[in-house]
């Protein structure tokens, strides 16, 4: 540091009547001037009554122009989003495309979905910015897709002598935002287990950015049709499903079939609840997840596999994805608490996020009614639910390799009933991969280390209760 | 000779047309010129910042960076001349406001509990050495869960801001709650929209009016120290002067209104009576232009801070009207 010279000191304030304000009793509502169309007079001759139309019709859609209310919230809505909100009709980016108003797609969303002020998960921000992304600093944002900025945290550690790094670029997909330091994966120039091209991977590649698609009151999903009245996404029934004039948006305006970025055979089936991007340091947050592979629908892992086709089970030997637990596994994860108890005999808290299972319903409303974050519904899966990618790994970004939900590079998750760190395990480096105990807390949502066995092996054991 | 019909008729259309023009951004004839100065810079050259905290001492005409826990000083030509947050006792440093005798007073986390952060307000010399510590005391029930991410001291007051919960906590300097403001309350947002809702740039002027932005509105607000909206602008659109994303705003000593348009990378100057006077900076790789920028900060003799991203750094112009 270095050292300047200032003179101190200070005054101590006075105090004062304490007091909240809000509207009651003092809010001012906005102004507008509303001209009262009752004026109009009554019909005279043809051609005046033409003139009367005319301007009748100027008239309103003046005040439509003008913007006689100031409510206009939700941005996306399901939906397209207020177009000036990504695209400039006279400065857009000078080097980019599609009018957007910066480098490239991906950018354009983080103009809204990182925010640099944020001290805490934050309502619909996914990445994280630089400056809070220090040394020691895990990201912030806690949605169930994950937080972006772990593609910024390159862990350096040294187990027996060898130095290993752990480049953040393992720890999800590799969207590429220039405006924002997401770059393209540096290893793989493929989506892994397929052939869609990195250097193309961008938040548009899986969302909709104009979200045309669309969940009919017939539960068919389309991308015309009735108009598009709320997300659809949340757990709120009642404003976010689809009713005989009106439809929903696809769950998290995810694409499906006759999209161009990818050749997605549908649209997966899902709800959150409303209040998503938080601590599960109390309580989880819990999507639930459903399986529907009619009218437009498609199950999750058949989704996924349109980039990574290679990773899904059918005709390929590798982990079974979309296919039932069976009554064993299903029994397993419902008993099973922590590494050595497997006490949990009716499976009505067996729930956890880090493990989540694709309910065997294409039901919204059932899916709404166990979207939550207060822990209500935390009941495990029967054998007719399944296993899919979003069992293990995270979809934008994890505190592991892979986007994995739990550390898979080592036997134990908690080591003397402590996170893994360089501070707090510092004699089993192998555990810690160079982070902190609190960076390794945040990759598990906050979860109190209490949750796990002392010495807690990886989550695989859920299913499959070897340890 | 017009008939009545066609005088209506006149009347209307003339009508529409206003209304119609109204929908532009009312555009004021003042001349605003801005030019770039430099962006903050140390021996090294340009320092590489994206998307920081910056706040200006006008009394010491310094400028203080905050980026990954650590706060830098710069002199009133932009040069880099101190720096401190490598102390633990520091914690997590993400806002900071200076009082009268240039004490430095910190808005630092504690994140040693994941899940429960906590928030310290930590007086420091103007060597950033921790002297004291405060928390929030006496809030009531409705502000017990604030977890602030802006700070502000003004009249012996500090002014605590969560943009995510647009909630507003004045207390005294010993911390004591004096006053709260729900700003979702006052813009009568509903209930069901407060998730999604959230500001992205705020400030105070000279009289301790709370400037700020929420985005999802297209709109900026001034409430005035009494809980009430004593002004509203912007509109959605993407010509000049029209909103897009907006995030930082502040007032310069001529009470022009500055706001950061995120999506055209602008920042807008707005008159007193939140006319459109014009904008600068525009996206691009040019000394002047910006990138994606996000905050603002008003110094001295017209002097503006302006963040972006990419590494841009903190960009500095003088901003005036005539």
């Amino acid at each position: 540091m270095s050292i300047r010279s200032r003179k101190g000191g200070g005054k101590e304030g006075k105090g004062e009547k304490k007091g909240v304000v809000n509207r009651k009793g003092n809010f001012q509502p906005f102004t507008t001037n509303r001209t009262e169309l009752s004026e109009i007079p009554e019909r005279n001759q043809g051609g005046e009554m033409k003139i009367a139309k005319i301007t009748l019709f100027a008239l309103l859609a003046a005040l439509v122009a003008v913007g006689v209310s100031t409510t206009s919230y939700a941005f996306h809505s399901g939906g397209v989003a207020e177009c000036g909100g990504c695209h400039s009709m006279h400065t857009p980016a000078p080097t980019g495309s599609f009018l957007l108003i910066n480098s490239d797609a991906s950018s354009t969303c983080l103009s809204c979905h990182q925010n640099a002020a944020d001290t805490g998960p934050s309502s619909y921000h996914i990445s994280t910015a630089p400056g809070s992304l220090g040394s020691g600093q895990a990201p912030l944002q806690r949605t169930p897709g994950g937080d972006f900025g772990w593609l910024k945290k390159t862990y350096n550690f040294t187990v027996r002598g060898t130095t290993t790094t752990e480049n953040g670029a393992t720890h999800g997909h590799n969207i590429i935002a220039s405006d924002f330091g997401y770059v393209v994966d540096p290893v793989n120039s493929a989506a892994p287990g397929g052939t869609f091209t990195s250097s193309q991977l961008a938040c548009n590649s899986c969302h909709d950015q104009h979200g045309q698609y669309r969940r009919l009151s017939t539960g068919v999903i389309a991308k015309t049709g009735a108009p598009i009245k709320a997300s659809g996404s949340y757990d709120n029934t009642a404003t976010n499903e689809p009713d005989t004039a009106n439809a929903v948006g696809t769950y998290r305006l995810l694409a499906g079939a006759g999209y161009n970025k990818a050749a997605f055979p549908g649209v997966p089936a899902a709800k959150v609840p409303g209040t998503y991007n938080r601590t599960e340091a109390a309580t989880q947050t819990r999507t639930a997840y459903g399986h529907a592979t009619t009218g437009g629908h498609t199950a999750w892992g058949s989704w996924c596999a349109t980039c990574h086709p290679d990773m899904h089970s059918s005709g390929n030997y590798v982990h079974p994805t979309d296919e039932t637990l069976s009554g064993g596994t299903a029994a397993n994860y419902q008993q099973y608490v922590k590494s050595g108890d497997m006490s949990g005999t009716t499976g009505a808290t067996s729930f956890t996020s880090l493990v989540p299972f694709i309910e065997s319903t294409a039901d919204y409303t059932v899916l709404a009614s166990h979207a939550k974050n207060n822990d209500t519904v935390l009941s495990g899966p029967t054998a007719s639910d399944r296993v899919s990618c979003l069992s293990c790994h995270r979809a934008h970004a994890s505190g592991w390799e892979y986007a994995l939900r739990w550390n898979m590079e080592g036997e134990f998750m908690v080591y003397n009933s402590l996170y893994p760190g360089t501070d707090t395990t510092p004699t089993v480096p192998q555990f810690a991969r160079g982070r902190l105990g609190a960076e390794t807390n945040a990759a598990y949502y906050d979860r109190p280390v209490t949750k796990f066995a002392t010495y807690q092996r990886v989550l695989c054991n859920k299913c499959h209760a070897k340890d | 000779m017009m008939t009545p019909m066609k005088r209506y008729g006149f009347v209307m259309m003339l009508v529409a047309f206003l209304l119609t023009t109204l929908s532009f951004p009312a555009q004021a004839s003042a001349e605003v010129k801005s030019t770039f100065l430099y962006n903050l810079s140390n021996f090294y050259g340009k320092v590489p910042y994206s998307d920081v905290r910056v706040r200006v001492d006008r009394a010491r005409d310094e400028a203080y960076v905050i980026d990954r826990g650590v706060v830098r000083v710069f002199n009133d030509v932009g040069m880099e001349v101190f720096w401190f947050g490598d102390d633990p006792d520091l914690l997590g440093i993400y806002d900071l406001a200076l009082d009268e005798a240039g004490e430095i007073h910190l808005l630092s986390y504690d994140f040693s509990v994941p899940g429960y952060p906590k928030y310290h307000v930590i007086r420091c010399n103007y060597r950033g050495e921790a002297k004291a510590r405060m928390t929030i005391t006496g809030s009531p029930p409705e502000f017990s869960r604030f977890f602030p991410n802006y700070m502000f001291y003004r009249d012996g007051k500090f002014l605590f801001l969560s943009s995510s919960g647009m909630r507003v906590v004045v207390t005294d300097r010993n911390g004591v709650f004096l006053k709260g403001y729900d700003l979702a309350d006052i813009l009568e947002i509903p209930e069901k929209d407060r998730p999604d809702t959230e500001i992205f740039g705020f400030s105070l002027d000279s009289e301790g009016n709370m400037l700020f932005t929420v985005p999802v509105l297209f709109k900026a607000f001034v409430v005035s120290p009494d809980g009430k909206v004593a002004g509203s602008f912007g509109k959605a659109g993407s010509a000049p002067g029209l909103f897009g994303v907006v995030s930082g705003i502040a007032k310069d000593d001529r009470g022009n209104y500055l706001v950061v348009e995120r999506l055209r990378s602008v920042v807008m100057v707005y008159d007193r009576e939140f006319r459109f006077l014009q904008e600068f900076g525009y996206r691009g790789g040019k000394p002047g232009n910006l990138i994606r920028p996000n905050e603002v900060a008003v110094g001295n003799s017209g002097k503006l801070y302006v963040t972006q991203v990419m590494n841009r750094g903190v960009s500095v112009f003088t901003v005036t009207t005539d």
